[in-house]
């Protein structure tokens, strides 16, 4: 016997406008009601949990310019992502680009020397962390690009190579990036040019600025350049664009050349900030992988990046100190991060289908 | 996920403030003592501490967290626990929070706290900060570090660690006396003076029992990486060892072992149950004693800014329960070894000690200087592999 | 469930039977976002007879027959069966009730052979196959309907018409009833067609049923007992009884008004060369798809290129355009020489091409119609389209696009204003005047209004002095507007004549290669 029910996903021809605003609010929403399930069935308060959670991340003024000094990197491997995904191109290397970007800036940061004003070290720094995430991403792009091989793969591939290099360039005795004077496995530290000053008392530094910055330029770029009508033409079909002459082997590259070069970035950024050298614990922190949840997050909205990925570093921010103003364990707050992130993403599926549940006349054949 | 407790010294100048700083862990203990005693009220005290991962991992922050429940139930206060918390700039946010919210002593359990720990130390003169596995020295500038001298280092910001190479060579006489072969491996993280020191105690434990042992060495790269671990296991017993010593935060080498029939010297924790068979023993940890004399100091009004560097005379580092295989001949031989260290009159690596090439390190009868130990970067005779990674 | 025992017609439209309704739909409503497929529609198909419906590109027929065989399910109306009612939740059950559907773009597996094709998806199989009795009895029932084909045969080597057979055998196999054909002929050459018309003849006269969806008036008039018009969704005319229409009313009924599908050649000055091509030779993958193809096009003429699909054509024009380099030869568009040079400089020297792939290909489909019309266009570093606005806008009142202006998305058109948007984009000149003018299949999929726009667009681009290369599969189509007809035959022009003294079976013969040594 069927239960005389069926669920029927009809496609959208078009998801209304007001539908892709509202949808990740009411996922968020959703995300959080069923956190309270959860969270009162394990007997703990979902109001408290909530409001410390949202005061820990975004109220407080301390929890307001943490979750910004974390969204910085976020934002930049978001939008390397999102840069790439929006022409289906799967970067899903950021994570090993940042590294090379924290290599290439700690080079940079250490070889220039101390002559240079701050004002031209700190840009110096950037860009060869850009262009190491950049190097980093050259023979993806370059095989993507002439032989179509799978991006996917090959940068992925690349991450363990990068994270292998880090460890290689911190463990190694003689290694250059390692300070010399002890035989303990520390970074070297970049010259006192090469650091910015964080705001204050805050742990927040200017490159938050540079972050955001490049995300609307981007955006910008995508919408109304020649370079970012190439882009949408190749995502959406690349027959039309052969058909228009319009070079897709160049654009593929450059694309994914620019993709690295802001995952790189982002890694530079951690050196020019808090940092100051190569720090081995960065292997662990996953930024790079947590840009292709945001980006997700986003839909590959550069824009939509700086929000997506200043609430990521909220919810990663909030759900650390979690444990220190409730005594709600980590888990919690992680499953809440993942739940929220899992409903946004699933959210969707809404936009696309309205779905529906009908009542199938009963069969008397 | 945990990338922690990193352990090794340089042998700069700086060092011998360091050395000055280290003394005998037997001043430190008695100075908590004595302060925590003067006046036993703790309302003013608010503890914490960081975890690199989470206390059930029956591994390095199990240890921790035992120590943390004996510090609670002998004071009678509550320890606010942070649980996995990554390294770098994020976990400064934690423990600015932290000191933010009145917690006047905070303990951080991997190496990686170091940095943000002095910098929120420096922001709250009020707090008591705790680096486990760190030396202070390393915060200068000359060593990388954020600090102009020394002395601009903040005075409420200690260190403790402990001297795991004494239980590491009496492991290594349950493992040579284990071995028919005389063929051992060893598991191992990072290739790092702690790890390094580890090994080449474990190796001349076996050799005490049979000269003519070798330790085969697998770097790992990895702290916590339970299908690495095993993969670097189930090589070493390819190639012919039949017992594993390492220095890892899983217990995925003695499953390997247990699978193999082969022996198995685990690390921090007393995890027998993981791998019965092929379990011999472990050097642990014992931080409790540690975390109480530390909090009554600072109840007492005074926050150590020492480096402590514990042993097994203090109970700071102990060996685990024996497994079933190792008989009471090998039981009694390790006991009276043990003795020796704790009355002082042996000490692991006393000479003569070759290196691989063969050359002498440490002359006959000589005992090296605590420096030397801590910055080891050589491998003894009968280690395979090399101490570069 | 087959049981004819019995005929329980109770449609409101019974018509008095010859033979008793097999199938019927009541009152069937089906809605999609934003449209309403099927309003209200009745229809009903009775044993051994071609029921055809017949109507516009979206006029319903598709919807319609997806529901009549359990792809879809109505939001309203109900569905008699040999005059029981049934609900239809899947295409298998469609089955069960032996109803299915031949679909216009196969759904076969092209390395298995006929037979395992036919019998995938049976359900009562065993667990071993006996290939060999399977074999027979494949081979039987197409036998019995006139449909020979070899059980062994791999489908991957069949041609287009036999590969619509094995489909049409697989349903009989599976104990089909009443066949749903979509537009069958679509794919087909004019000898095929017939072959395909005698196998249904067979069939109904084997007591099948056969619904026979088109919009080609012509094969409907030839085929069909009844013919039932749909027109947005409604039905707008019931016509019964071979013959009976001519497919002037018939048109009247799909489209709601008198058109003239026949645009006439018009007279007019042949100018000078435009397209010069000496000797085009191209290989893709090893295989020789174009074969020392030489023809010229002048100014004002129209130069039509039939063949069946897969004989180069595609081919041919991708080359003149730029996007494929040849192997040997030269091509010269207005004097300059383009071979090789890339789709870019072919524009420059005034070519327009509307490819046969319009969605995907000639338009891309997330744009809108204003980032359409830059496709083909200069567009500065930063795309400038206010100053592009004003022309989109004009372009789209006088082409008669259906759209909500120029940010209307590419996607949301229908597939003749798709059309129009890409005729008017390249009738318009982009990188240059357009002189040039290379068109693939202009006509295919739409609907009978939008086909007689464009063609005679195509007229007024010829009567305003442009050469024009029009490429079909729809061979009425190149023999009333061309005014000189080449025939492609594995990648060769094997026969010539000008269009208005060209004869159909002459030109049908060198598209089914039998001309190989006559013609030019």
């Amino acid at each position: 016997m069927r239960l005389p029910i069926r669920v029927v996903f009809d496609q959208r021809g078009e998801a209304p406008k007001r539908l892709t605003a509202l949808v990740p609010i009411v996922s968020v929403l959703a995300a959080l009601f069923f956190g309270a399930i959860f969270l009162l069935a394990t007997g703990y308060s979902p109001i408290d949990t909530y409001t410390n959670m949202f005061s820990d991340g975004f109220a407080s003024s301390r929890g307001v310019t943490d979750t910004l000094a974390l969204s910085t990197v976020l934002i930049c491997t978001g939008i390397a992502a999102a840069f790439a995904f929006q022409m289906n191109i799967y970067n899903i290397g950021g994570e090993g680009q940042l590294y090379l970007g924290m290599i290439g800036g700690a080079w940079a940061g250490i070889t220039l020397g101390d002559h240079l004003p701050s004002l031209i070290m700190v840009p110096l720094v950037l860009i060869f962390g850009a262009l190491a995430g950049a190097l980093w991403i050259f023979v993806p792009a370059f095989v993507r690009s002439r032989l179509g091989t799978s991006e996917i793969v090959s940068t992925l591939l690349l991450t363990y190579v990068a994270s292998s290099l880090i460890d290689y360039v911190i463990y190694t005795p003689d290694s250059f990036f390692r300070n010399p004077n002890t035989s303990f496995p520390q970074g070297r530290l970049v010259s006192a040019s090469a650091k910015l000053q964080s705001f204050g008392d805050t742990r927040l530094y200017p490159t938050i600025f540079v972050a955001i910055i490049l995300a609307v330029v981007l955006y910008w770029v995508v919408k109304r350049t020649e370079f970012g009508y190439r882009i949408n033409v190749i995502a959406d079909s690349p027959k039309a664009a052969h058909y228009a002459g319009i070079n897709a082997k160049r654009t593929t590259m450059s694309v994914m050349l620019i993709s690295g070069a802001l995952a790189g970035l982002g890694g530079a950024m951690l050196i020019v900030g808090p940092y100051g050298k190569i720090e081995p614990s960065i292997v662990n922190l996953g930024y790079g992988y947590a840009g292709i949840v945001i980006a997700a997050l986003a839909r590959n909205n550069l824009a939509a990046i700086v929000v997506s990925g200043i609430l990521f570093a909220g919810l990663r921010v909030g759900g650390e100190k979690l444990q220190i103003s409730t005594d709600t364990p980590i888990h919690i707050g992680v499953m809440l991060q993942g739940a929220i992130l899992l409903f946004a993403l699933g959210g969707e599926a809404f936009r696309r289908y309205k779905i529906r549940v009908v009542l199938v006349r009963a069969v008397t054949t | 996920m945990k990338m922690k407790h990193i352990k090794g010294f340089a042998l700069a100048a700086v060092a011998a403030m360091t050395l000055a700083a280290c003394g005998g862990s037997d001043d430190a203990a008695s100075d908590t003592t004595a302060a925590a005693e003067a006046g036993a009220d703790y309302s003013s005290l608010k503890v914490a501490v960081v975890y690199i991962g989470v206390p059930d991992d029956k591994g390095w922050t199990y240890q921790h967290e035992q120590g943390i429940l004996s510090l609670e139930s002998e004071l009678g206060i509550e320890v606010k626990r942070v649980e996995n918390v990554p390294e770098g700039d994020e976990a400064e946010a934690v423990m600015e929070e932290l000191a933010a919210g009145g917690y006047n002593l905070i303990f951080a359990t991997s190496f990686g706290y170091g940095t943000p720990m002095a910098r929120v130390a420096t922001k709250h003169p009020e707090g008591c900060f705790q680096w486990a596995t760190g030396a202070k020295f390393l915060l200068t500038a000359e060593m990388g570090g954020e600090y102009a001298t020394f002395g601009d280092i903040p005075a409420n910001l200690g260190t403790y660690f402990g001297a795991a190479e004494e239980a590491r060579y009496l492991s290594g006489i349950a493992a040579g006396k284990a071995s028919p072969t005389g063929k051992l491996g060893y598991v191992a993280a990072f290739p790092i003076p702690e790890v390094i020191r580890g090994i080449n105690a474990f190796t001349l434990g076996a050799q005490s029992v049979n000269p003519d042992a070798t330790v085969q060495v697998s770097w790992t790269k990895t702290w916590f990486d339970p299908t690495i671990e095993k993969e670097a296991s189930e090589s070493l017993l390819d190639a012919g060892v039949d017992v594993l010593g390492m220095h890892q935060d899983t217990t995925a080498a003695g499953v390997a072992a247990e699978a193999r029939g082969a022996k198995w010297v685990g690390y921090n924790s007393d995890v027998k149950e993981a791998a019965p068979a092929a379990w011999l023993t472990a050097p642990t940890w014992n931080w409790g004693p540690f975390y109480v004399q530390t909090a009554k100091a600072v109840a007492g009004g005074t926050c150590p800014s020492d480096e402590y560097y514990g042993s097994m005379a203090d109970g700071m580092v102990t060996l685990a329960s024996f497994g079933d295989s190792v008989d009471a001949d090998t039981q009694a031989l390790i006991a009276e070894k043990a003795a020796a260290i704790i009355d002082g009159s042996f000490a692991p690596f006393t000479g003569p000690v070759t290196d691989q090439d063969g050359n002498e390190v440490v002359a006959a009868d000589v005992r090296p200087e605590l420096l030397d130990l801590l910055g080891m970067s050589y491998f003894v005779k009968g280690v395979i592999g090399s101490p570069k990674g | 469930m087959n049981d004819t025992s019995h005929e329980v017609a109770q449609g409101s439209h019974h018509l008095g039977g010859v033979a008793p309704t097999a199938l019927s739909a009541h009152n069937i409503v089906k809605r999609f976002p934003g449209v309403l497929a099927n309003d209200n529609v009745d229809f009903d198909v009775r044993a051994g007879e071609v029921h055809t419906l017949l109507g516009e590109n979206g006029a319903g027929k598709s919807t319609l027959a997806a529901i009549l065989c359990g792809l879809y399910q109505p939001d309203s109306g109900y569905l008699l069966r040999n005059g029981k009612p049934m609900h239809l939740s899947s295409p298998r059950a469609g089955l069960q009730h032996g109803i299915a559907m031949v679909h216009q773009h196969f759904r076969l597996v092209d390395r298995f052979t006929v037979s395992e094709n036919v019998i995938l998806g049976s359900r009562d199989l065993g667990f071993r196959l006996n290939r060999k009795e399977i074999n027979e009895q494949v081979a039987a029932v197409a036998e019995s309907f006139g449909l020979p084909i070899d059980p062994n045969a791999v489908v991957g080597e069949l041609s287009v018409g036999q590969r619509q057979r094995v489909e049409i055998v697989k349903a009989l196999y599976q104990g089909a009833e009443i066949l749903l054909l979509d537009e069958p002929t679509a794919v087909l050459v004019p000898a095929e067609v017939e072959k395909l018309f005698d196998n249904v003849h067979s069939m109904t006269k084997a007591g099948k049923s056969i619904v026979f969806i088109s919009h080609k008036l012509g094969e409907v008039v030839e085929i069909s007992d009844r013919v039932t018009v749909l027109r947005n969704g409604r039905v707008t005319g019931h016509v019964s009884g071979k013959g009976t229409t001519d497919t002037r009313e018939l048109a009247r009924l799909m489209v709601g008004r008198d058109i003239e599908l026949n645009a006439q050649r018009a007279t007019h000055p042949i100018g000078h060369e435009v397209l010069q091509i000496r000797n085009l030779s191209l290989s893709i993958n090893e295989v020789e798809v174009l074969s020392d193809v030489s023809f010229n096009i002048h100014a004002g003429e129209m130069v039509g290129i039939a063949g069946v699909a897969g004989n180069g054509q595609r081919e041919l024009a991708d080359t003149i355009a730029g996007l494929i380099s040849p192997a040997s030869g030269s091509i010269t568009i207005s004097g300059a020489m383009t071979t090789d040079r890339g789709p870019i400089q072919a524009r420059e020297v005034g070519l327009a091409y509307v490819p046969e792939d319009r969605l995907g290909m000639g338009l891309v489909p997330s744009m809108s119609i204003l980032d359409n019309l830059l496709l083909t266009r200069d567009r500065k570093v930063i795309v400038d389209r206010t100053s592009i606005r004003p022309e989109a806008s004009r372009l789209i009142d006088q082409f008669e696009i259906k759209a909500n202006g120029p940010d209307h998305l590419a996607r949301k058109l229908s597939g003749g204003n798709a059309q129009k948007v890409l005729l008017a984009r390249e009738l318009s000149g982009g990188r240059s005047a357009t002189k040039l003018l290379v068109v693939c299949s202009p006509t295919r999929g739409l609907d009978v209004g939008a086909i007689e726009t464009v063609r005679s667009l195509l007229n007024d681009a010829r009567s305003a002095g442009q050469a024009i290369l029009l490429i079909s599969e729809d061979l009425d189509e190149v023999m009333s507007l061309a005014d000189r007809i080449l025939v492609l035959y594995r990648g060769a022009v094997v026969h010539e004549t000008p269009g208005a003294t060209a004869s159909l079976s002459t030109v049908g013969a060198a598209m089914a290669g039998l001309l190989e040594n006559g013609g030019v």
